[in-house]
This record gives structure tokens, sequence and C-alpha cells, in this order.
């Protein structure tokens, strides 16, 4: 056996296997790191219960907040501000969408063209949803309310 | 035979020195790929806007920003709270910015406690 030439087709096969694990270990790195980083989920998780704890307290639906609450009066009830000028290219537009139903009183908030998101959490590249409900005391009866917030933010989150 | 120990000893030492460049340069880039400004400008300005989100009024917020600090590059305020954006810039190209909802009064001043800089930030109503 010729050893000289089989040392080569070591050399060779040891070259190959460097550059498939260093390939390898590119990608996958580049592939980690090219992802943007989406906290829009904790954002509006944090949104969700900032609401609830607006609308809801100890256990019970304060009294008459669904009916009374407008979208003028929202912000300062609850302590909340929408506005976002972090990117140039939202040019103003509200980034937020807040819905609570209870029974037949529904109370809306913000773009309601965001709604139709809810129920699509798999796409990266669209407004994010987050839904919750609820079991709370309104007049000494039971009642569900629903919850669901939409954050945009797809230029800061997903791109 | 020594010549055939010395072509060993020498094949042994090149193929060693060969695998701890390989893997120096590997490790060189993953760790230039993980100090990269704007994702950490990013993550700051989102973390500390999610913090002030979820504060009550009351709370206070210390931010260990010495890793951030670092990496800023003679920028004059390089972490800040304008309105109610959370402003991190590290150089004169970069920069990014993250609003938060929570419409309390923030006070913050960036403060060093034992050899480290931290964002102390208080929610007020």
């Amino acid at each position: 056996m010729n050893k000289r030439g089989g040392e080569k087709v070591f050399s060779i096969y040891w070259f190959l296997m460097f550059g498939i694990v260093a390939i390898v270990v590119v990608s996958g790195v580049l592939l980690f790191f090219s992802k943007p980083v989406d906290v829009r989920d904790v954002e509006a998780k944090i949104l969700r219960d900032r609401v609830i704890d607006c609308f809801v307290e100890k256990g019970m639906l304060k009294e008459g907040v669904l009916s009374s609450v407008s979208e003028e009066s929202f912000g300062e009830l609850c302590n909340l501000r929408f506005d976002d000028s972090s990117d140039p290219s939202y040019g103003g537009e509200m980034q937020y969408y807040i819905m609570v139903e209870s029974g037949e009183k529904t109370f809306e908030f913000g773009r309601k063209d965001m709604s139709e998101w809810c129920g699509q959490e798999k796409r990266t590249n669209v407004p994010h949803c987050v839904r919750d409900k609820l079991v709370v005391l309104d007049d000494g009866d039971f009642v569900l309310v629903s919850i669901d917030v939409v954050i945009d933010k797809v230029e800061q989150n997903a791109k | 035979m020594g010549n055939k120990k010395a072509r060993i000893l020498m094949s042994t030492v090149i193929y060693s020195v060969f695998v701890i460049a390989f893997i120096a340069i590997l490790f060189i880039f993953v760790s230039r790929m993980g100090s990269d400004v704007s994702s950490l400008e990013k993550n700051t300005a989102a973390g500390i806007a999610l913090m002030i989100d979820s504060a009550e009024p009351g709370t206070r917020i210390m931010y260990n920003l010495e890793d951030v600090l670092e990496e800023s590059k003679d920028v004059e305020n390089p972490v800040r709270i304008e309105d109610n954006l959370v402003i991190v810039k590290l150089s004169d190209k970069s920069g990014f910015s993250y609003a938060f909802f929570n419409d309390l009064e923030i006070k913050y001043e960036i403060r060093e406690i034992d050899e480290m800089r931290y964002m102390i930030m208080e929610v007020r109503e």
C-alpha cells in the first residue's frame, strides 16, 4: 500500500471535515443573530394585565366601567398613553388595539382593523395578538370577560 | 527512523496549530456577532421600556448599564428617556428608541454603584 497516497487522502478528508464544521457553525450563528428579537408578546401581556387591573378590582368588574369608558377617556382612566414616535415609518399611526367584552357590552380602543390579526400567531411579520378570558363578578353574577390586545410595531420587532 | 519521528512530530504540531487557529477564528467570529451594537441598543431600549410598562407608581428600578455603556463611543447621554421614549444611542451612526405606554412620570439618573453603572428610575404618579 502506498502510505504517502493514503496520507494525502487522509488530509483532504480532514480539511473537508473542518470546512463542513466551519460552514455549519457560521450558518448557525448567522441564522441565530439575524433573527430579530420580538418583545411584543411580553408587551401585549403587560398591557393586557394593566387593562384588567383598570377594569377589574378584587375579582369584580368595576361598576359601570364598560358603559362609561370611551376612547377619549380610556387613557386617562387607566394611566396609559399610546402615542409612538419611536419609528418614523409609523407616521403617527396608532400601534395598539384593545377590545374588552363582557356579555353584550364591548369596549374597543385603537386601530380596529388590527383585530383581524388575532388567531394568526404563527406568522411573525404581522401585528401580534394576545387573547384572554377571565371570570369576574358583576352585580353578584359571574360573567365572562374577554380581552384582546394587539400590538403592531412590526418594523421594530419582526423586520 | 529519526527522520520518520521528526516527520510525525512536525505533522502533529502543524495539525495542532491548525486546529487551535480554527477554533480561535470561530470563537472570535461568534464573539463579534454576539456584541453587535445594534442588537445591544434594541435589547436595552426594549428591556427598559417593558420594565417601565410593568411598573406601578412608587416603583424604583435599577438597570445595570455597564455592558451597554462600555460599547458607547463618545456619545453624550447614550441611554436616556424622553417623553415616553427610551432612547439608546451608542454611536453617531446607530440608535434605537422604543415607546412605553405607562403614562406615569419617570425620574431617572445614571449612577455608579460598586464600580458598576446603573440606570435608576423612579416611577411616580
